[in-house]
């Protein structure tokens, strides 16, 4: 364990966190080939896949599910999380394999998620991409919330856009309850929870004027906290460059409805042979090497790798 | 560009035009031509979160901002205003213009030397002149045509501009002489179409 440690902290170690909230809209899709794309730029990779109830991460990636996985490590109790890293066939990335079959850790107890946030963190590589499952709850709150980077993958329909702002505003009032103490600053969270509440509490701006007239200190501590909170965001499947463009639409508006600086990362063209490369069980990346679609995720993954948003225009 | 939690209605010029506070007259130019396209696209994206009268109300402000940033004198003092306020939570101060000549309804009393206040071209004029603004400088911090602020004040009927541009002007000149913009653009308009004007 100790010289586990050790490791990690002699790297520039950035986790990212694949989030949506809607089923379907290409998480594993981009968590794998991101991570493909980064290692084609030499770096050091680990995908890993939280989604605990239908896990097929590995499936995306072109390879059999691999013998062990997270189950094992909570189930059998192992003591580190490397016993359970799977090799891709693709130089430089491994993966964490998820829950497939076993619904009970759909929602694990808080200690075996804590166990699996603790280990994550020590994992040695330069990117770790965290692929989590569908769903807007506290789990899956708190599995974002160990990224450094949380991104947003939304499609251009009004469904994904909707529990993408869902999840954010879901994410703010789940981390602030962790943030306080304060019985009454805890209800009043709740009561924000209810998108129609009766205190008229719409966004966490709001939440946080409500805040202030109960408690200026959590006040304080939950302001700070946003503060630091810098997702991006990436659109998956435009038909088109207007949908692509989509993307610098949901910037502005969480900029101007939340208040945070969402980051837009790129965007990546609908094309059928993604599905018919799932279908197959291949990764997107080894069939279609110089596909538009693998040309738009290397973008991306420049982006990723430093640290940079675009501006007012697709790449 | 956003460094704190804080929505539309109370970010400042560069926030809503989503810019640094150093960026080049040519990067707010852009990014208040992108933003305009945005919101007149009105793309789920938007409606999900704003209502049709909240993105009206986030238009406004967006020219209002863009309107001050453009112009670098306009911009040079709404940046001291803002070195004033650093720091502090604070809403954004209202229109730098408004500001330097804000007028109660005593002063405006005394500009028009009435009792009565009711806006035309001619209580216009006094308040401009009340205010000792030359009529060249204001079309050139507002950018409305000394040509169109002249036909304004004199109510020259057949010289103002169309009526999807005379409201606008009606309101940018309101609020560079401290008036309540769309008090003087109604009672402006309802007169002059009362004179002939045609407001369709």
């Amino acid at each position: 364990m100790e010289t586990e440690k050790k490791d990690t902290e002699k790297k520039e170690k950035h986790i990212w966190a694949i989030a949506g909230g809607k089923g379907g809209i290409g998480k594993s899709f981009v968590t794998a080939n991101l991570g493909i794309a980064l290692c084609e730029r030499g770096k050091k990779v680990v995908v890993v896949d939280l989604d605990l109830g239908g896990a097929n991460l590995h499936t995306l990636l072109g390879i059999t599910r691999p013998p062990l996985s997270l189950d094992d490590f909570i189930r059998k109790g192992m003591r580190s999380i490397k016993g359970i890293l799977a090799e891709t066939g693709i130089p430089n990335l491994q993966l964490i394999a998820g829950v497939q079959d076993m619904l009970t850790l759909s929602n694990p107890k808080p200690r075996d998620k804590q166990k699996i946030i603790h280990h994550i963190a020590s994992l040695n590589a330069d990117h770790i991409i965290l692929d989590l499952g569908t769903g807007i709850s506290p789990h899956i709150f708190d599995f974002f919330l160990i990224s450094d980077t949380g991104i947003f993958l939304i499609t251009p329909e009004r469904t994904s856009l909707e529990n993408a702002y869902q999840f954010m505003r879901g994410v703010f009032f789940h981390r602030w309850m962790t943030l306080t103490t304060n019985k009454k600053v805890k209800k009043l969270i709740e009561t924000a929870m209810d998108v129609n509440n009766a205190a008229g509490i719409r966004t966490p701006v709001d939440l946080l004027a409500h805040v202030e007239n109960l408690d200026k200190e959590a006040k304080k501590i939950f302001a700070d906290e946003a503060n630091g909170f810098k997702p991006r965001l990436i659109i998956n499947q435009a038909r088109n460059r207007k949908e692509a463009e989509l993307g610098f639409a949901i910037r502005s508006v969480c900029r101007k409805y939340f208040g945070i600086d969402l980051g837009f990362l790129g965007h990546i063209l609908y094309d059928y042979n993604v599905y018919s490369s799932v279908q197959r069980g291949r990764a997107f990346f080894s069939d279609y090497p110089s596909s538009d679609v693998a040309a738009c995720i290397r973008d991306i993954a420049a982006h990723v790798s430093d640290g940079r948003s675009l501006e007012w225009s697709l790449s | 560009m956003v460094t704190e939690l804080k929505s539309w209605r109370e970010q400042n010029y560069y926030e809503l035009l989503e810019v640094g506070s150093q960026a080049s007259d040519e990067e707010i130019r852009i990014a208040y031509e992108k933003l305009k396209t945005i919101y007149s696209l009105l793309t789920p994206g938007i409606t999900i979160l704003f209502t049709p009268e909240e993105v009206k109300q986030i238009q406004d402000k967006m020219e209002e901002a863009y309107r001050v940033l453009r112009d670098p004198r306009s911009q040079r003092e709404y940046d001291l205003v803002m070195q004033g306020a650093w720091g502090k939570p604070i809403a954004p101060p209202p229109h730098p213009l408004a500001i330097r000549r804000a007028l109660n309804t005593q002063q405006i009393r005394e500009a028009l030397g009435a009792d009565e206040v009711s806006w035309s071209g001619e209580s216009l004029g006094k308040i401009r002149r009340f205010l000792k603004l030359n009529i060249d400088e204001l079309a050139l911090e507002i950018k409305i045509s000394k040509h169109h602020l002249e036909a304004i004040e004199a109510e020259a009927i057949a010289a103002l501009p169309a009526p999807v541009y005379l409201k606008g002007f009606l309101r940018s000149f309101a609020k560079a002489l401290g008036l309540d913009p769309r008090r003087v653009s109604e009672e402006y308009l309802t007169r002059i179409s009362e004179k002939g004007y045609t407001r369709e």
